[in-house]
């Protein structure tokens, strides 16, 4: 279907027009929210707070008309039996399975394009895993269509489970929001893979609230777009809630990556951790804000957040932001931030075992990508990641 | 024990007292706008090229909003139609001690300027409101060519030095403040070293607000020719007083080739006061600028002193402290702007938050395309004292070279338990042991100062500690 751009002429009757009157009401709220957020929002300029670093030469952040989004999702037969339940959002919202709409508010910072897809989306991904069940295999989410996907996780106590998202469409403009809940005791592994074409502007707003003793490991990794946007947040609610938040950019040609994260202590006695690792290639640009709050009452919580760059050509050019906003006094809270090119002694030391420097950078790269998979701690999911950056870093070697 | 007798001294701001100054020779109505500013460029008979410089900068302060990032609750409390911009508070500067007004006198003795003179510093322009009212410089400055005198006297002296590098640094439209000072400034340092020379011993210059909603904004402005040396050391105390106070002040340091500039401030305006500095230095090829700056008092600092490294070799430094208590924000920080190959800069931030007080670091180091082995490190440390007090960190790094090595950490904690126990096991008290354990995170901050003024801050950590442990 090819897609046209519209301007002004969507109205709050062409919102409510998009799912008829059976909509449950709740969630007509939510959309017309997000409508009207959407509406009070300027179109991103690089004036924007948030946009700044962004180059928007060339790009068009025109919405496109809404459109149903599709998504295949695979779950394995033995986890099938284990009662997972996958099925488009709208369906979920329709049939009361996901009774809970206040769900579907939305995240922290509701930007121009996050608020455009929780009120203009329709289809959607839904899985639910329940209480108590360990998956065999990890859910795979692969967006079909759609420029406005949405996809809502939810998983329920004590559940252990890996679900990974695939963005690989090709389309002037996708905007995804994602949710995600992780309800006491469970732990959860989300991969969001971003590998559009490089012709694809591509937002990611991804939303997780972890419940008591839960805990959440998030991996962006991107390869792909032409501007890929992800802001990641991440909510630590109950005390012993955890998060491992996980990045990887590889950046080639004139690629943008744009990624925000937010990890909010919420309660007292929570854990996080960040690493985010960006390789950039040609004339590659990475940009990189962060943000660790701890709430007021927040005690004993404990953070870490680090972003490594590595400049692989001179062209490439890496912007990095860690901020802390700190309103509790017994806390754990560092940051760091690194940016340079490949480690000449490493280098030298590689070359001396008898590798070509382009095989020992090649290497070099792989390991300092490695750390980010082990992390992430399912070889499952990583192996195909890894598989997925190989080639671009044999490109790099070849040179 | 001396702690235990100072916990029975006022508690309250150490310099809380003020002269009864009421012998302005000069005072402009309040608020500002062209006409306040033709009169002051006419108070003090200025070139056409001045005037025109400061109305250009108040167009310019009158059309910049405020800066959206800023703590804008606090900055929304001036009342800039309710300050007086210039005043005068006596007509002829005192050439020797003796021709000082005597109650301007007491103010300096107090704050201790007397002895300081008495020891070793080398020149002392002390400022009492806006213009310098005593100013001596040792002979031997003068024998090596050194100048040193307050900006309006350098602007009637040396014309053709000020005109050159003016504002080259700074520029009005920078930010609304730097536009402000441009418009209405008065006082301030004039420093010139030439080439080769060594100024062995620091320049001083104290700086006071006495008069009730007085603006004071000072201008500075040191150049240190090729293969200089030089460091300057600014203080600040304020009286106590019951409305807001503005300071706004721009600081532009040259340092040529090979030369190496030192700027020292510790900042203690009483804690109504709003400081909004505007401090930047350009190091040329080889040359080296330290800021070392200490902020303890006022209301709300935004002083953000930057080092702009344009040649090959260049080296930037800041050493800053910062501490907050009850009612202040203290959002200081760092930019280095690399734009020439093989420069370093290095940034050491430490800060202390108390009774609700905030610290905000915010900095920017910036490498352009092509500057290849720069290295830049960065490294902030906060100590949090109490649940109700806050600590934001804002650094920004904007790399556009490939071999470059860019290093940015911060810490966040509270007084660790270990460290108190050991101490307390010493036989301290816990107010004892927690200002010891204070007064040595900021120990690398307190061993570059000159001794006078390290064991002036301790003192005034000391008092701020008290109570802080309940």
């Amino acid at each position: 279907m090819p897609e046209t751009a519209f301007e002004e002429e969507l109205d709050r009757l062409a919102v409510e027009s998009l799912y008829g009157p059976d909509e449950p009401a709740a969630q007509r709220q939510a959309r017309l929210e997000a409508f009207e957020r959407y509406r009070s929002l300027a179109l991103p300029d690089e004036r924007t707070p948030g946009w700044r670093r962004t180059d928007l030469a060339g790009i068009d952040l025109k919405p496109v008309s809404p459109a149903h989004s599709t998504c295949a999702i695979r779950i394995s037969d033995a986890d099938k039996q284990r009662g997972v339940v996958a099925t488009s959002l709208d369906a979920a919202t329709g049939n009361g399975m996901l009774a809970t709409i206040t769900k579907l508010r939305g995240g922290l910072t509701l930007g121009k394009f996050s608020a455009l897809t929780r009120s203009l989306w329709q289809g959607g991904g839904f899985v639910r895993i329940p209480d108590g069940a360990v998956l065999a295999d990890p859910i795979e989410i692969e967006w079909l269509s759609g420029p406005y996907p949405r996809l809502v996780v939810i998983i329920g106590k004590g559940a252990q489970a890996s679900v990974v998202e695939r963005q690989g469409t090709d389309a002037r403009l996708i905007s995804g929001v994602v949710d995600l809940f992780v309800e006491d005791g469970a732990i959860l592994r989300y991969a969001h893979v971003e590998e559009c074409s490089p012709n694809t502007v591509v937002f990611s707003h991804q939303h997780a609230s972890v419940g008591r003793d839960a805990k959440l490991i998030t991996l962006n990794f991107a390869i792909g777009g032409k501007l890929a946007r992800a802001d990641v947040e991440v909510e630590l609610q109950a005390p012993g809630a955890e998060s491992d938040m996980l990045g990887l950019v590889f950046g080639e040609g004139k690629q943008q990556f744009d990624f925000h994260t937010l990890q909010g202590h919420r309660s007292h006695d929570t854990r996080s951790d960040l690493l985010f690792k960006n390789a950039l290639d040609d004339d590659s640009h990475s940009s990189y804000t962060g943000v660790i709050t701890i709430d007021k009452g927040a005690q004993r919580s404990d953070a870490y957040q680090a972003n490594r760059n590595i400049m692989l050509s001179e062209g490439a050019r890496a912007d990095t932001e860690p901020m802390l906003e700190i309103e509790a006094d017994d806390v754990r809270c560092t940051h760091g931030a690194t940016v340079g090119p490949i480690d000449e002694e490493t280098l030298f030391y590689v070359e001396s075992r008898g590798l070509s420097p382009d095989d020992g950078a090649r290497l070099i790269v792989e390991g300092f990508f490695s750390e980010v998979f082990q992390k992430f701690g399912d070889a499952r999911v990583t192996q195909a990641l890894a598989a997925k950056v190989s080639p671009h870093l044999i490109r790099v070697a070849a040179r | 024990m001396a702690l235990k007798e100072q916990a029975l001294v006022d508690n309250d701001y150490k310099y809380g007292f003020h002269d009864q100054t009421a012998s302005y020779s000069f005072k402009s109505r309040k608020g500002i706008d062209h006409d306040i500013v033709e009169q002051i460029s006419l108070m003090k008979k200025e070139p056409q090229w001045m005037r025109d410089f400061r109305h250009r900068s108040l167009d310019i302060f009158l059309s910049k909003p405020m800066p959206p990032w800023a703590n804008l609750e606090l900055l929304g409390q001036i009342n800039f139609d309710d300050i007086y911009y210039y005043m005068r508070a006596s007509d002829v500067e005192g050439k020797t001690w003796e021709e000082v007004p005597e109650d301007i006198k007491r103010t300096f003795d107090r704050l201790g300027i007397p002895e300081a003179e008495r020891k070793f510093l080398g020149g002392v322009t002390a400022q009492y409101d806006s213009e310098v009212v005593y100013h001596s410089m040792r002979k031997d400055l003068e024998a090596k060519g050194v100048l040193f005198s307050d900006m309006d006297t350098a602007l009637r002296e040396h014309e053709d030095i000020v005109r050159e590098h003016f504002a080259t640094v700074i520029p009005p439209a920078d930010n609304k403040f730097s536009a402000l000072n441009s418009s209405v400034w008065s006082g301030g340092s004039f420093i010139w070293v030439p080439a080769g020379v060594h100024v062995d011993i620091p320049l001083q210059a104290y700086f006071r607000i006495n008069a009730e909603s007085m603006g004071q904004f000072e201008r500075t402005l040191i150049i240190a020719e090729p293969g200089s040396f030089v460091h300057y050391i600014e203080g600040c105390t304020a009286p106590t007083y019951s409305s807001n106070s503005l300071h706004s002040a721009v600081v532009e340091l040259i340092a040529k080739e090979g030369a190496h500039i030192r700027y020292t401030t510790i900042q203690n305006w009483y804690k109504n006061i709003y400081n909004l500095v505007t401090k930047r230095a350009i190091a040329q090829k080889n040359a080296h600028v330290e800021w070392v700056d200490g902020n303890i008092g006022s209301k709300l600092t935004m002083k953000y002193p930057s080092v702009y490294l344009m040649g090959e070799g260049a080296r930037g430094d800041v050493l800053s402290i910062a501490y907050a208590s009850e009612g202040q924000h203290q959002d200081a920080g760092s930019k280095m702007v690399h734009a020439a190959p093989n420069t370093t800069s290095l940034i050491t931030s430490k800060s202390v938050s108390k009774g609700g007080g905030r610290t905000t670091y915010r900095g920017l180091v910036k490498v352009y395309e092509g500057c290849d082995g720069v290295r830049s490190n960065v490294r902030c440390d906060a100590l949090l004292m109490d649940p109700e007090s806050r600590s934001d960190t804002y650094p920004t790094m904007e790399i556009d070279a490939k071999n470059v090595r860019i290093e940015h950490e911060a810490t966040v904690s509270k007084v660790g338990e270990e460290q108190l126990f050991y101490v307390m096991s010493r036989g301290l008290t816990e107010v004892e042991a927690t200002t010891m354990i204070v007064n040595g995170f900021f120990e690398p901050f307190v061993k570059e100062l000159p001794m006078e003024y390290a064991v002036e801050l301790n003192r005034l950590i000391a008092l701020e500690m008290e109570g802080s442990v309940g």
